[in-house]
């Protein structure tokens, strides 16, 4: 069977022939562009983000009839890229996508398409993964070959400006987006609707929207799938300011849920929210959160300015630096019966974002190591004569053995040319604390103490070096470093949580299970930095 | 097989089934709570699966406002309820009020509302049936719907209250508290929280993110009558975790 049908992509692993074919017959029913969710079944459709897809709890797609809210802190835009592959998404797909509160010129930037994910150039590929499969359950090997296609596309030329031939006989459900490049959106066609909201003072705004809403909905058939897309809901350049009213946003809010609720099989929403106007602790947010199925967060990193310093340890594992942080606070469909925050897995991790030209990639945040003498600024604050580091996880496998070490490595580095030589001594104080649910709140202190002369040279010298603690099994923890020092020096400072596990000969190896660095620069160049 | 096992919530509420007291939670209001990240609709599932379970003759009108009846039909039917049944055999009531909206200024929508739940309840009292419970699926909502006006929906709950201090209902409510948090006196939960007999609040874990529990609930329960007549508060709280077909409930920290 070299070619398969993207809609009997899950029947594979039954392996019965009458039953793919009584499968194949059901789903030729499903509206294009949706298919059904390996957890029950029920139909989804593609976000446009494939690394989305990946984290709906399981469903690899977006349910039919729910609806996310994506909320960003600051002032860029991240958010919007998601958007415009959702958009761009629905209008190759052939759904009929409506787009709120902006002008006709935002259909121009909607990206390109480079390729699809296609399903049946990864025979060979997955041929070869179900030999090394190992006791993973098949749904989620399922799930890891949908989110594997997306990376592993075979790059098709765009040979012609139309959109619609680039999709072959096999239609996949995600498509590979350029931003660089522009959605070829056919002006015939009807794929595209704006609506505005009215600045009328005495009514909602969202009111003629609603009605447009329903009326389409209300006439459209059965297999016309139809998306709902909001940029920056409230931003003051689109909205008056009375839209910011409880009783009109939530009024809008509660109608669309409604309207989703009416129309399970037809529509799916998808908002972004600036938070800088409407933080998340004002109830109004939260509201909206609540009459939401979906509520995810992006929260930029801070700019760093000096690049110069080498890349942070984080990209040494990715293409491009993360550019934020991606929270999870609400999935549609697996919150309805009130499952928690970290019931799927992998979703107990901190995930970040990273913006490309090509995707938009969430991937799961760690800290990974530095390398060598380099000093990366991992998170550091200062204040006085005092630096904290904050180490985001240092989360050790909780099925590790108990006993875990923590290594300590403090070292000064002499800046500039100090003609006399000093001593200076640094007190590190390491506390390891456990956030586990049902544990104990373990609370431990190290402090290690280090006292070097230091005459000038490049090279750091080391005040401290070697075993601090030994720790029995505290699962998993964390752990904060904090250090005062003189501040004429600058000091650099590494904490590893490591393992001992036996080696191949018998011998102990280390096995670092959490790292943690940071570096405090002198008074000199703190002060040239707060300047 | 008149024993069903207890679990925590059951012991919490003083729902243990043994065969012979009456459905203890009638005449008394009983106020679910939970924010974003935990919702507590289980909660609301575990009481209506208790209530239709064919030990008791209870009967139970379900005002819902959040999801259409498919969604309530597929959850119960994994907890082993079959609603459909259930509501032929006249035990259950499903109102269904997704799309409905009480505008600004006419408080006749949620009146009429009112009028439709007690003509089922004074039909039901005439056929002898004596323990009803009415559930409303999220109140907030229902807020919402009247454009905000919060005192509608508290006339509304009095009405209801009224129903079960006269007639022995029990009124079960969802509401969300992390929606009221920029308000200096939110009057709709205050006034709820002080109305209710038994208080649950469902509230991530303090210590963050946790893969084998999901959070956890506390229950405050007034007036507790215990054998020697006196009454006193009684606070429990513990961890649960919700699977596919039913929520595990289990003390702090016993979770290896």
């Amino acid at each position: 069977m070299a070619f398969r049908k993207r809609n009997v992509g899950i029947s594979k692993t039954i392996g019965d022939a009458s039953v793919q074919s009584a499968q194949r017959k059901t789903l030729d029913i499903a509206p294009k562009g949706s298919r059904p969710s390996p957890v029950d079944g029920r139909l989804t459709t593609s976000t446009g983000t494939p690394s989305l897809d990946g984290l709906l709890a399981g469903h690899v797609g977006l349910a039919l009839g729910t609806s996310v809210l994506i909320e960003e802190s600051g002032t860029a835009d991240s958010a919007g890229a998601l958007l415009r592959y959702y958009a761009a998404e629905g209008i190759v797909q052939g759904h009929r996508v409506h787009v709120i509160g902006v002008a006709e010129h935002w259909a121009r930037d909607l990206p390109g398409v480079v390729g699809a994910a296609v399903e049946n150039e990864e025979e060979a590929a997955e041929k070869k993964r179900e030999h090394e499969r190992m006791k993973i359950a098949w749904r989620y090997e399922k799930l890891g070959q949908f989110e594997g296609q997306a990376r592993s596309h075979v790059e098709r030329s765009p040979a012609t400006a139309a959109v619609g031939d680039s999709i072959k006989e096999a239609e996949p459900f995600c498509h590979i987006f350029d931003l660089t490049k522009r959605l070829d959106v056919p002006t015939a066609s009807s794929s595209l609707q704006f609506l505005q909201p009215s600045t009328d003072p005495f009514s909602s705004p969202f009111d003629a929207i609603l009605q447009t809403l329903s009326k389409e909905l209300a006439a459209s058939n059965q297999s016309t799938l139809h998306r709902l897309v909001i940029p920056s809901i409230l931003s003051p350049a689109s909205y008056p300011p009375h839209a910011a009213e409880p009783r009109h946003l939530l009024q809008f809010f509660h109608a669309v849920r409604g309207l989703l609720r009416q129309y399970p099989a037809k529509l799916t929403v998808l908002v972004t929210l600036p938070l800088e106007l409407y933080p998340r602790s004002s109830s109004l947010i939260r509201w909206a959160e609540l009459l939401s199925d979906g509520v995810l967060e992006l929260t930029p990193f801070p700019h760093q300015t000096d690049d110069g310093l080498g890349q942070t340890g984080a990209a040494t594992a990715y293409e491009e630096r993360p550019q934020g942080m991606f929270k999870i606070h609400k999935l549609p469909i697996f919150h309805e019966r009130g499952g928690g925050g970290g019931g799927l897995k992998g979703l107990v991790d901190d995930f970040a974002y990273t913006i490309s030209r090509r995707r938009f990639a969430i991937k799961p945040f760690s800290l990974p190591p530095a390398e060598g003498d380099k000093d990366a600024q991992q998170g550091c604050k200062w204040s006085g004569t005092s630096c904290e580091y904050t180490n985001a996880s240092v989360m050790p496998d909780p099925r590790l053995d108990r006993v875990l070490h923590l290594n300590l490595f403090v070292a000064t580095l002499v800046e500039g040319r100090s003609k006399v030589p000093s001593i200076c001594s640094a007190i590190c104080r390491i506390e390891i604390f456990s956030r586990h649910s049902g544990y104990p709140r373990t609370n431990s202190v190290t402090e290690a103490r280090g006292k070097h002369k230091v005459s000038y040279s490049n090279q750091p010298s080391i005040l401290f070096e070697g075993l601090a603690r030994t720790y029995q099994r505290i699962a998993p923890m964390e752990g904060q470093v904090s250090m005062q020092a003189p501040t004429r020096h600058s000091f650099c400072i590494k904490a590893e949580l490591v393992h001992m596990i036996r080696g191949n000969r018998g011998a102990p190896i280390p096995k670092v299970v959490g790292r943690c660095q940071g570096r405090k620069p002198s008074a000199a160049t703190q002060h040239m930095c707060q300047s | 097989m008149n024993q069903r096992a207890s679990n925590l919530l059951d012991e919490a509420l003083g729902l243990v089934d043994d065969g012979s007291k009456a459905w203890p939670l009638s005449g008394r209001v009983v106020l679910v709570e939970d924010s974003v990240e935990t919702s507590a609709a289980f909660v609301l599932h575990h009481l209506v699966k208790c209530a239709l379970s064919p030990h008791s003759s209870n009967v139970v009108v379900f005002l819902a406002l959040s999801q259409p009846f498919s969604h309530y039909d597929r959850v119960f039917r994994k907890l082993g309820c079959n609603l459909g049944a259930q509501s032929e055999n006249n035990r259950f009531f499903f109102l269904d009020m997704l799309m409905s909206e009480f505008p600004d200024g006419d408080e006749g929508g949620l009146v009429a509302l009112y009028g439709k739940i007690e003509k089922v309840v004074s039909s039901l009292l005439q056929e002898n049936k004596k323990c009803i419970t009415i559930v409303v699926d999220d109140l907030s909502l229902m807020e919402a719907a009247a454009n905000g006006s919060s005192n509608y929906v508290l006339d509304f709950l009095h009405y209801c209250h009224t129903l079960t201090s006269a007639f022995g209902c029990t009124l079960v409510a969802l509401n969300h508290e992390d929606i009221y948090l920029g308000m200096e006196r939110p009057a709709l939960i205050l006034q709820l929280e002080y109305l209710a007999d038994i208080l649950m609040k469902a509230e991530p874990l303090a210590t963050g993110l946790a893969t084998d529990v999901h959070g956890q609930l506390t229950v405050l329960n007034r007036g507790m009558w215990d054998g020697q007549g006196s009454s006193r508060n009684r606070i429990c709280n513990f961890h649960f975790r919700v699977k596919e077909n039913g929520v595990e409930y289990f003390s702090p920290g016993s979770r290896a």
